[in-house]
C-alpha cells in the first residue's frame, strides 16, 4: 500500500489487514468442479425452462429453483462483441483483443469471454465458436480453465 | 402490490407480521448466502400466506465487511422476489433495521406488502479482530480491545454499580444454556473478568431470516393471525463509552418511554444481548411487568450477528401470532456495550393509534 497524499503532522496512516474465507455455494462449486474437467454444466430453470449458462440459485426471471444440472457443450454463437483499443493496467491481455458475449449451443443466455485465434477486424455476430482450454496442468475449478473461445469453420 | 390500505382506512395504515422464518447453522455444509436464504424465504412466504408477486418493497441487510465480498447482495437477488423490479433497500447491518425501513415505507403506503431478510457469516473472518477495526481509528482502534473485553468492562462497571454480581450473570446464563447448572457456569475461567466463556454468546456459522410484514388490508389476508406493530424506536448513543453511564441504556429507556413500556404488562420480551449482564441492563431499562424473559432463549447460545435482532422480533411476533402473548417486544442491537437499540412492540389487537418512536 502506498503512503496517503499530505501525509504528515495533521495526517497518519494505519494498515488494516484481514482474511476471509468465501464459500461460493453449492450451484456455484459444481459449475466450477465441472469446468476443472473441460466440461460445461449448465442449469435448466424448473419454472420456464430456460437453461442458464452459469447455473443459478433461482430463475433471475421467474423465481423458480433449484435448477436441474444439464451438460452442454463448448461451442457457442457470437452474440455482440466489443474490441478494447486502450491498455489497462493488470490485465494479462495485449490490445487490440476482443470481448464477445457467447451464447453455447443448448443455453438460453450469454456471458462474455475473450476471443482469440482471430484478427479483431474478421470478427462477425453469428459466428460460431468453441472453447479452448487450459492445458491439463493449468486445469482448475475455476471460469480461467477456459482460456478463450476461437472461431470454428462452417 | 398497490398500496390500498391507507385510502381504505382513511389514515395511516397499521403494519403487522405476518411471516417469519429463520435457519442458523454452526457448520457449513458449503451452500452459499443465497442458498440458505432461498428455503427460508420460502417458508415465510408460505407462513404468510401471501405470494412472491404480492411483494412491492424488500428490504435486506447483511454484512459485506463481515463476509468480505464487495456487492454480496448481487448474488442474493435471484431468490429475492425481485423480478419484476420492486422497491430494494440493503442496509449494511442488523436485519431489525432494515426492517424498521420497511415499516417506515409501508406506513408511507408504499406498498402493501414487504419482505425483510437478513443473512450473515460471522465466521468468514476473525470476528472480534474484524470488530476492533471498527472502532475510533485515533484513540480506541490502535489498542484493538476485543468486544468481549469491552463487554468485560461494562459487565464490571455493573458488578461496581453494586445493583448485580457474576453469580446474577450465571443465572442468566444458565436459564439460556440448556444443561449448564448455575454453579457449573460460576465455575467457567474467565475470558475476561467478570464475564466468563458461557457468558459471551457462540457465534454461529450462518443465520438467515426472513420476515413478511403486510398492511391493514393484505394483514387480514394473512394465513395466520398477524402481529401488529403497536410501535417501533431505534436509537444511537455515542461511540464515546466514557461519555455513557454503560450501567444502564438511555437509548431503551427513552425508547421504552416512547412506547409506553414503563409499568406496563409485558408477555413476552425478546431481548436481544450477546452478553449476560446485557440482557440485565435491556430489562431494567424497559422497566415493564414481564411475563415471559426470551423464551426463545434468546441468543447466548448462537448468535448468527447482523440476523439475531431480526430473529428476536420475529420470535416475539410468533409469540403473539401462536401462543398466548398479547402484547410482546423485542429488542435489537448492535454496536459495541449496547451502542445502538431498536424495540419493537407487538400486539394482538389492532390499535387506531400508533406509538411510534423518533
Amino acid at each position: 500500500m502506498s503512503e496517503p497524499e499530505g501525509r504528515g503532522e495533521h495526517s497518519m496512516s494505519a494498515r488494516v489487514r484481514t482474511k476471509y474465507t468465501y464459500e461460493p455455494g453449492l450451484t456455484l462449486s459444481r459449475f466450477l468442479r465441472a469446468l476443472g474437467e473441460r466440461r460445461v454444466e449448465g442449469g435448466r430453470c424448473p419454472g420456464c425452462a430456460k437453461v442458464y449458462v452459469p447455473p443459478r440459485v433461482r430463475c433471475p426471471a421467474c423465481g423458480a429453483g433449484p435448477m436441474t444440472p444439464v451438460p452442454v457443450g463448448d461451442r457457442g454463437t457470437i452474440v455482440s462483441y466489443t474490441v478494447v483499443h486502450v491498455p489497462v493496467a493488470g490485465s494479462p491481455t495485449k490490445p487490440p483483443f476482443a470481448w464477445a458475449w457467447i451464447r453455447l449451443d443448448g443455453a438460453d443466455v450469454t456471458f462474455p469471454h475473450l476471443l482469440g485465434g482471430v484478427p479483431v477486424e474478421d470478427i462477425v455476430v453469428g459466428q460460431k465458436v468453441r472453447a479452448v482450454w487450459a492445458p491439463d496442468d493449468q486445469l482448475a475449478p475455476s471460469w480461467e480453465s477456459i482460456l478463450h473461445f476461437v472461431p470454428v469453420p462452417p | 402490490m398497490k398500496a390500498q390500505g391507507a385510502a381504505e382506512a382513511g389514515g395511516a395504515p397499521q403494519v403487522a407480521v405476518i411471516g417469519f422464518a429463520s435457519q442458523i447453522r454452526h457448520v457449513s455444509d458449503g451452500s452459499s448466502d443465497a442458498e440458505l436464504l432461498a428455503p427460508v424465504i420460502d417458508r415465510a412466504l408460505a407462513a404468510s400466506g401471501l405470494s412472491r408477486s404480492d411483494i412491492g418493497v424488500v428490504c435486506t441487510a447483511s454484512s459485506e465487511f463481515g463476509s468480505g465480498i464487495v456487492g454480496s447482495v448481487m448474488e442474493v437477488f435471484d431468490v429475492l422476489p425481485c423480478w419484476p423490479p420492486v422497491t430494494h433497500s440493503h442496509l449494511e447491518g442488523e436485519g431489525a433495521f432494515a426492517l424498521y425501513e420497511a415499516w417506515v415505507r409501508l406506513l408511507a403506503g408504499e406498498a402493501d406488502a414487504a419482505l425483510v431478510c437478513a443473512y450473515s457469516r460471522p465466521l468468514a473472518s476473525d470476528l472480534s479482530a474484524l470488530l476492533a477495526l471498527q472502532l475510533d481509528p485515533y484513540l480506541v482502534a490502535p489498542l484493538a480491545p476485543r468486544s468481549h473485553q469491552l463487554a468485560a468492562l461494562q459487565a464490571r462497571a455493573l458488578v461496581d454499580s453494586g445493583r448485580y454480581t457474576e453469580r446474577d450473570f450465571a443465572t442468566v446464563v444458565s436459564a439460556r444454556r440448556a444443561g449448564l447448572t448455575l454453579d457449573a457456569a460460576l465455575a467457567q475461567p474467565y475470558v475476561a473478568s467478570p464475564l466468563r466463556g458461557p457468558d459471551c454468546s457462540t457465534t454461529a456459522c450462518a443465520g438467515t431470516a426472513a420476515i413478511v410484514l403486510a398492511a391493514d388490508a393484505s394483514a387480514s389476508r394473512a394465513a395466520g393471525r398477524p402481529a401488529w406493530i403497536a410501535g417501533m424506536d431505534h436509537r444511537v448513543e455515542t461511540g464515546a463509552f466514557g461519555a455513557r453511564d454503560l450501567t444502564r441504556s438511555a437509548s431503551i429507556e427513552e425508547a421504552g418511554a416512547r412506547l409506553e413500556l414503563r409499568g406496563a404488562e409485558i408477555d413476552v420480551l425478546e431481548v436481544h444481548a450477546p452478553y449476560s449482564h446485557q440482557e440485565l441492563i435491556v430489562a431494567d431499562a424497559i422497566g415493564g411487568r414481564i411475563g415471559a424473559l426470551n423464551p426463545s432463549r434468546g441468543v447466548l447460545p448462537a448468535d448468527p450477528l447482523g440476523v439475531s435482532g431480526l430473529i428476536r422480533i420475529g420470535a416475539a411476533a410468533s409469540a403473539v401470532s401462536r401462543g398466548g402473548a398479547l402484547r410482546a417486544v423485542a429488542h435489537a442491537t448492535n454496536g459495541p456495550c449496547l451502542q445502538q437499540n431498536l424495540l419493537c412492540l407487538l400486539e394482538r389487537d389492532r390499535r387506531g393509534r400508533l406509538r411510534a418512536g423518533g
